[in-house]
Order: structure tokens, then sequence, then C-alpha cells
């Protein structure tokens, strides 16, 4: 299983990576929310507030090889969740293990 | 949606004489298995103590030759990347934290309890896999209950520990319940308990308690598929969600494998929402490469 993001310490991290998930300090405030386009500014911010590690979009796929990768994804849940018929957790859960693996519940 | 009672609660009066029998048999084998070192089954039952006497435990670790190789082995592993070579029990405890490495000991000691050699037909990497997946969900999930995350993890480590019984002393009974669950794609749980009449949640159950492992680790395992009213808060449910959601994680990567039904009063009681479901994924994945490493799997 693979998912569209990847965690990097925060000194590989470059301007035009896109945050996959919110940036946090201590005390659970967000610093910069998921989908922010980061800039060199923001990075010496985070550096200087004791971020060290970051989650960005994987951009290694192209556009192709994710879509096909996102079929081969929902066909595994399908497959996997067979048994659950409408049993409420398992929709649930099926909804966020596809949130998680494709940042979309579809 | 009720919690339902536990299994066998009404099988027919004919059929309850093929259960005892088998679950006679299994009680049996039980005086049959290598004796657990006192020191690990010591271990294990400080889980339950919050006033564990650590220097007391780390001595008698100490006085164990085996015990105390693989604690130092596990110390100085490269995956606690420690500076400097740890030396004895008390170093690795002072350096690492007790409930650390009481967790990383007992699980390497369990796990090589078990002799694989024998039984060729049976995937024990796999099996153990899932055992070390669950294990980490659970702890996840218990730090957002008010449960011991350690205890948690054992409990996740523990929970398919009558498989291993099956395999190891009934591997033709348990073969032909693996047969019937390929051919039915049905649970494994309810193979067994159609070809058997009982199941791995109780046979683990059995074991644990002969091991004389704390009740709220028997309870667990017994439960772990059909957590009870009684278990609600406790660590049964805990470990039913850990399980189904380790196999929806498909960590293991087994090409048959299965999400069971939820027990939704269980689902429930645990609170889960997206934002913390997310979490438990992350430290469920971010943190299985590394125990599998540490625990030789």
């Amino acid at each position: 299983m693979i998912n569209r993001y990847k965690e990097i310490p925060i000194d590989d991290a470059s301007a035009g990576m896109v945050l996959f998930d919110d940036v946090c300090d201590a005390k659970s405030g967000i610093l910069l929310p998921a989908s922010t386009v980061l800039s060199n500014d923001m990075l010496t911010s985070l550096r200087r507030r004791g971020t060290t590690t970051l989650q960005v979009f994987d951009n290694a796929l192209s556009e192709q090889e994710w879509t096909i990768e996102c079929d081969r994804v929902r066909s595994r849940m399908a497959y996997l969740f067979r048994h659950c018929g409408d049993n409420r957790p398992c929709l649930f859960l099926r909804e966020q293990m596809l949130q998680y693996r494709l940042g979309s519940s579809d | 949606m009720p919690i339902p009672a536990r299994a066998n609660a009404a099988v027919p009066a004919r059929e309850l004489r093929l259960t005892e029998l088998l679950y006679d048999h299994v009680l049996k084998s039980l005086r049959d298995l290598p004796a657990l070192s006192p020191i690990l089954v010591e271990l294990v039952q400080s889980f339950e103590d919050p006033d564990v006497n650590i220097g007391l435990i780390a001595a008698q670790v100490s006085r164990d030759p085996a015990l105390s190789a693989k604690t130092l082995r596990l110390a100085n592993s490269s995956f606690y990347g420690l500076g400097s070579k740890v030396r004895t029990i008390q170093q690795a405890i002072a350096v690492l934290g007790f409930d650390s490495v009481r967790s990383m000991v007992a699980s390497a000691a369990i796990i090589n309890s078990f002799d694989s050699s024998e039984h060729t037909t049976f995937n024990f990497t796999k099996f153990w896999q899932h055992s070390i997946a669950t294990a980490l969900c659970a702890k996840s999930l218990a730090n957002f209950s008010n449960l011991n995350s350690e205890l948690a993890f054992m409990c996740g480590l523990l929970h398919d520990i009558g498989t291993l019984l099956l395999v190891t002393k009934f591997p033709e009974q348990h073969a032909e319940a693996t047969t019937y669950r390929n051919t039915a794609d049905c649970d494994q749980i309810d193979a067994e308990q159609h070809v058997l009449m009982t199941d791995h949640a109780a046979i683990g159950s059995a074991l644990a308690a002969y091991w004389k492992f704390p009740v709220v680790i028997q309870r667990a395992i017994a439960g772990h598929h059909a957590p009870t009213s009684e278990d609600v808060g406790d660590m049964a449910c805990l470990i039913h969600a850990a399980n189904v959601i380790v196999h929806a994680l498909d960590i293991c990567e087994q090409e048959d494998d299965a999400v069971s039904p939820v027990n939704e009063v269980a689902w429930d009681s645990l609170s889960l929402d997206s934002s913390r479901l997310c979490h438990v994924f992350r430290a469920t994945e971010e943190g299985f490469e590394d125990a599998c490493r540490i625990l030789s799997i």
C-alpha cells in the first residue's frame, strides 16, 4: 500500500513542496495548515520553532501511475471489506482508510 | 446493537459433547507445553502492578542468562541508536526506561517460546507480523483512552496466541479449519467454530490462564473477536478494534485477508473520529518495520 505523502527531515524540504498535513506546535496549535505551498521563509520559521520533520505530498508518481495506483487501492479495499456488508463501523473505517491512502474517500 | 454473549452460549445439547471433548484435549495439551521462564511470567504479570519493584525485576532478569542476554542484545541494537554500549540490565532500564525494556523483552521471549521449525506449512512470520502490528495499533489506541498503553501492546501481541497452540498441537484440525475457511471464504474464527466447535480466542485465553498471565490479558484474548457487555471500556474492546484496523491497513499484505464486521458498541466506546484514526494508522505503520526488526521477525 502507498500513501501520497512522505515524511522528510525539514532539512530535506524545499520551497514549492506542498504540506500533506497540518504542522502544529507543541500545544497542537496549527502553525501551517495542510495544502500550504512551502516557501523558504516558512521553512526558516519552522526550523526556528523546532520542527524537525514534515509530511509533504509525494510527487514521485506521474498522473497516469497515480490513477492506476488509486484504482488498485480501491479494488483492494473492496476486497478486504467484502464481509462487512452495511456494518456501520466498517463503512466508516473503509472511508477513513481510503482518505488516508488516497487523500479522498471516493 | 447489543454486544453478543460469548461463543457456545446456545450450542445444542448433542454438539456440546464434541465441544467439551476437543476443549478437554486442548486443556490436556497445555501440560505438554514447555514451561515459560518464571521471570518471563513475572514480567508479564508486572504489567498489572502499579507498584512493581523495578530493582527486584532487574535483578531477577540479570540472573536468567537467556533473558539477560536477550535484553542486552535488544538494548544495544541499532534500533535504539545508543552512543555507548549497555552492559547491565540496570543500565538498559536507566537508559531506555523500564516500560520499554519490559515490553520488548517479554515480546521477544514469547515469540521465541514457539518452535516454528517443525511446522513448515504455517507462516509464522506473517503471524507475528500481524501480532506486532496489532500490538502497535492497540498501544496507539490506548493513548486515547485511560488504558495502559504498554499493557495494550502486550494484549495485542498475544491476542492470536491460541492459533499457535492449534498449529503446534492440533495441526490436522487447524488445517481442516483453514481449508474450510478458504472454501467458504469466511473468517478464520467462524471456520474454527464450524469445524472444531471451539476457536483460537477461547483456546488462547485458556493458554494465557495456564501461563498465569493477568486476567485482563486472558479476557482481551477471549473477547478480541466478540467482546461482551462486560468488556466495554476494557482491553477486549480495544484489541477487537486494533485487530480490525490492522486487517484494514493490509500491513501484512496477505492475499486472502479480510476485515471482519466490527462490534458497534465496542467501536463506539473508543470514540474514534477521523483525526484519531489517522493518528492510529500512522503510528501503526511507522512503528511496524522497526518493531519487526528489533524482534527479529
